[in-house]
Order: C-alpha cells, then structure tokens, then sequence
C-alpha cells in the first residue's frame, strides 16, 4: 500500500497517537531522530518525547486540542523542545493531523523536523549580518571618533603651547571644557557601537508603556526642561503590557526625545503618546515634536547605520532603535513634512498577542 | 612658515576644531577666515582669495574634494591641504587627483598641521 511506504520512507518523523495521548506508530526516522529502536517507542504516552518540564503543558495542549481537533500547525512562533532517548533535547517543528475514524479511533498524525541545522543557519546568518554591518560600522566609528580625538588633541596642544603667563584662568576653563565635551562625545560614540555588537541574551517581561516613559522621562526631564522643551504627555489607561526588554526600549525612548531635543534647538514641544493601533493586539507609542521636520529625501535614509543630518552625529541612534524595536516583534514608522515636525511611533504587540507575532 | 603672514580659509563641519586651529594659526601671526559647509567656503575663496586653504573632506553641501577643484581652479597660486578623519590610501590619491598640495588624516597635531602648510607652500613656489 503505498501510504505505507510512505510512512517508512518519510524523510520527517511521523508519529501516530491515538485520542489518550498514546503512540499508535512511529517512523523509522522517528525512531532515528530521537534514538530509540524498532517498535520501543509503540504504546508510549507521546509524552516521553517532550522534556520533562514541557510535558505537563504538552498534555493540556493535547487535550485542548482533542476538544476542537483541526490539522494546523503546531505552536509557530514558539519555540518547541524534543526529547531523545538518551535525555539530551532539541529544536523541533511539529505540524498535526488529524484523522478521524479510522480502524483505530480518532488519530492524530503528527510530523516533527529538527530545525537544530536551520535554526544554526538563521543564527550564523544573523551573526554574519551583524559582522558586516560591523566591518562598516568600523570603518564609520573609527571617522567619527577621529573628530572629538582631533579636537581634544589640538586643544590640548594649544594650550601646552602657551607660555604660563598668558594662560588666564577664563582660558583654561573654556578650553577645559571643550576638551571634557569632546571627550563625553567620543565616548558616547564607543558606546553606541558597543550596543552595536552585544550579543548577549536580554531580560524579557511584561512592561507598561507608561513605566517605559517615567523612566524615559526621569532621565531626560532635567535635560529638556533645560533647552526650554514642553513635554505634553497623554498616555492611554488600561493598554494591555508588552513583553521585552525595559532597558533596551527605554533606551529607544530616550534615542527619540534626544533627537526631538536636537531638532529644536531653540526649544519647542514634545508630545507623547500611547494608545491602542488599528491593528487589533497592537500597541502605539508615539513621541511627535514641533521642530523644522525632516525632508523627504532624508526621510528614506532616517534608519540607515550610519546616516545622519546632524553635525557631530553617529548615525547610529535610530538604527540601533530600529533594531531593538525588530528584535521585540515590532515596527517603528515615522512621519515628517519639512516645517511641520515629526512623528516617530512604535507599534509593538501587546502581551495577548505576543505568542502570535 | 617664514615671517609671512597669510590669510588663511579654514574649512570643517567641526566649529570647535575650526576654533582651535585659528587659534594656533593666528598665534603665529596670520589671519583666518572660516567656513563650515562647501558652498560656503568655495564663496569666501572667490571674495576673500585666500593664501591657503585648509578643509576637511566630509562637509555639508560639497566635498572637500569639490572645494579643493574649484579653490584651484579659481586661486592656481592658492595651496589646498585637505584633511580627513577617513584614513586610506585611496582617499590620499583622489586628494592629489583634485589638485591638493598636501594631505593631513586626522587626528593631527597642530605641528602636524603647521608642516603640513609648510610643505604645501613650498610646493606651490
């Protein structure tokens, strides 16, 4: 019979569980896959090819899905762990069918595939992304850095050249403190590009839209109140919370109150905002400023690494924000007419719908 | 630099760089004019027909590149030193390429600076 021969050939483990959760049948690359040998894995409760801490979750999911069985797939987006026999795990997908009224009862067929080379791929392709991105982000820092060093240097020169009797106090302060702010430049920039090449795992909870912006504002209030900047906040009440990281979505908060900061120079308005987005389970932020707006053609580039319109500027700001904001499952837009301001927003989904983003 | 006195343009998106370059220019005895963007600088050398011209390559408005073109073709006798914070050799060929006397990678010393104008004005004698 030729299904059969297709289940014993299958290049995917194919496993075949009645409605109590118990192996029917399994392929041969089943048996493959997980290390277990001919006809040990028939009878067994399916799960045992779930690690231990999954398979109390597992069994209710199985269960719900006896209730309203339909084929789908199973969990995308989640990330769904294997059991060999030997203990050791592993990065599966799994999709499931089923198959009602057969000789055996209801069935389900489910077909699992190790992702572990692909999910390698992804990472090394993201990784090689990075480096590249990296390699020119070098080559821009090392431009960047040479300017403050320039004038730090120079300064300092100039100053050692000068007989002590002609240094005046006023001197010495004013050039003190264009060498110490050229100096907080370039360490700006180091870190910026040290934010560029964190790897590391980030803390992910569910956060408030309004906490993000206490806090953005806690660290920026003092500084826009200062360059005569209004700050008008008007924060939806009841938003469901966001899952992320609160340091890094704060630091795109402040990216974008700091740029609204540069933009007004001679001070101006700051209005941010929070409410549900058209699209249902997302959430908006949006930080607008009445400064001079950004011209179209520099509109396009805005999120570029490495671009930027401001005398002494990174270009890396919105890019790192942009990334953050991809890497927690969301977008950031923005919207500008030369004379009218801009909006920068964020949409990012809300807990509910963070599994299905 | 001899007992001459020059006007001298300087050029960079760095005010405070700007700054602190006249600053040591003037202290040995000569005067100078600054620009901050290309289109800027290009009109002071037209106006002003500077004795040298010091400008950096990435500007706003016109490169370095542009700037050190038109000063040489509207000033022959006018020396351009072109300094960058982007280090490469090809950056010193399309330098000279443009018609530039000396080429200056930042960062720099102000004595770097001050040999640097030295041997441009020694090459344009």
């Amino acid at each position: 019979m030729p299904y059969e021969a297709y289940f014993r050939a299958a290049s995917e483990s194919l496993i075949i569980v009645d409605g109590n959760g118990c192996i029917v049948e399994a392929n041969p690359k089943t048996w493959q896959i997980f290390g277990y040998a001919k006809g040990e894995l028939v009878g067994q409760p399916i799960e045992v090819l779930v690690p231990e801490r999954l398979r109390e979750q597992h069994r209710k999911h199985r269960e719900a899905f006896m209730v309203s069985p339909r084929s789908r797939p199973m969990g995308i987006g989640m990330s769904l762990a294997a059991r060999r026999k030997d203990g050791t795990e592993f990065p599966v997908e799994v999709s499931l069918t089923y198959a009602p009224g057969t000789k055996r009862g209801d069935l389900i067929v489910a077909s699992v595939i190790d992702i572990t080379e692909r999910l390698a791929l992804e990472r090394d392709a993201r990784r090689a992304e990075t480096l590249t991105s990296l390699g020119s982000a070098a080559a821009g820092i090392a431009h960047d850095l040479n300017n403050p060093l320039s004038v730090v240097l120079s300064r300092a020169e100039l100053l050692l050249g000068t007989p002590e009797d002609a240094l005046s106090p006023q001197m010495l302060r004013e050039d003190l403190e264009v060498i110490h702010r050229q100096a907080e430049r370039a360490s700006r920039i180091v870190s910026e590009f040290l934010e560029l090449s964190r790897h590391g795992p980030k803390a992910t909870a569910p956060l408030q839209l309004s906490d993000l912006v206490d806090k953005a504002l806690l660290l920026m209030g003092e500084q826009m109140r200062k360059a005569g900047i209004a700050v008008n906040v008007a924060l939806q009440s009841g938003l469901p919370p966001v899952m992320g990281d609160a340091v890094s979505l704060e630091r795109v908060l402040i990216n974008l109150l700091s740029n609204a900061c540069d933009a007004m120079p001679r001070g101006g308005e700051v209005r941010i905002a929070s409410a549900r987005d058209s699209r249902p389970g997302w959430l908006r932020l949006s930080v607008a400023d009445n400064g001079p707006g950004i011209q179209p053609h520099a509109l396009d580039r805005i999120f570029d690494l490495l671009y930027t319109t401001k005398a002494g500027g990174s270009g890396l700001g919105l890019w790192l924000s942009r990334r953050i904001v991809q890497e927690h499952k969301g977008k950031i837009e923005v919207q500008s007419e030369p004379g009218k301001g801009a909006v920068f927003s964020l949409l990012l989904p809300g807990v509910e719908n963070a599994a299905e983003a | 630099m001899g007992s001459r006195s020059l006007k001298i343009l300087l050029v960079d998106d760095e005010p405070e760089l700007v700054a602190t370059c006249a600053r040591f220019l003037e202290r040995l005895g000569h005067s100078c004019l600054s620009a901050y963007d290309g289109a800027r600088a290009i009109e002071l050398a037209a106006q002003q027909s500077p004795d040298l011209v010091v400008t950096d390559l990435q500007l706003p408005e016109h490169d370095g590149l542009e700037v050190t073109r038109r000063v040489r073709e509207a000033l022959p006798r006018t020396p351009v030193i072109l300094i960058t914070a982007y280090n490469r050799p090809t950056t010193a060929e399309a330098a000279f390429g443009a018609g530039a006397s000396a080429y200056l990678p930042k960062p720099f010393s102000l004595a770097d600076l001050r040999r640097a104008i030295d041997f441009a004005l020694a090459r344009m004698a």
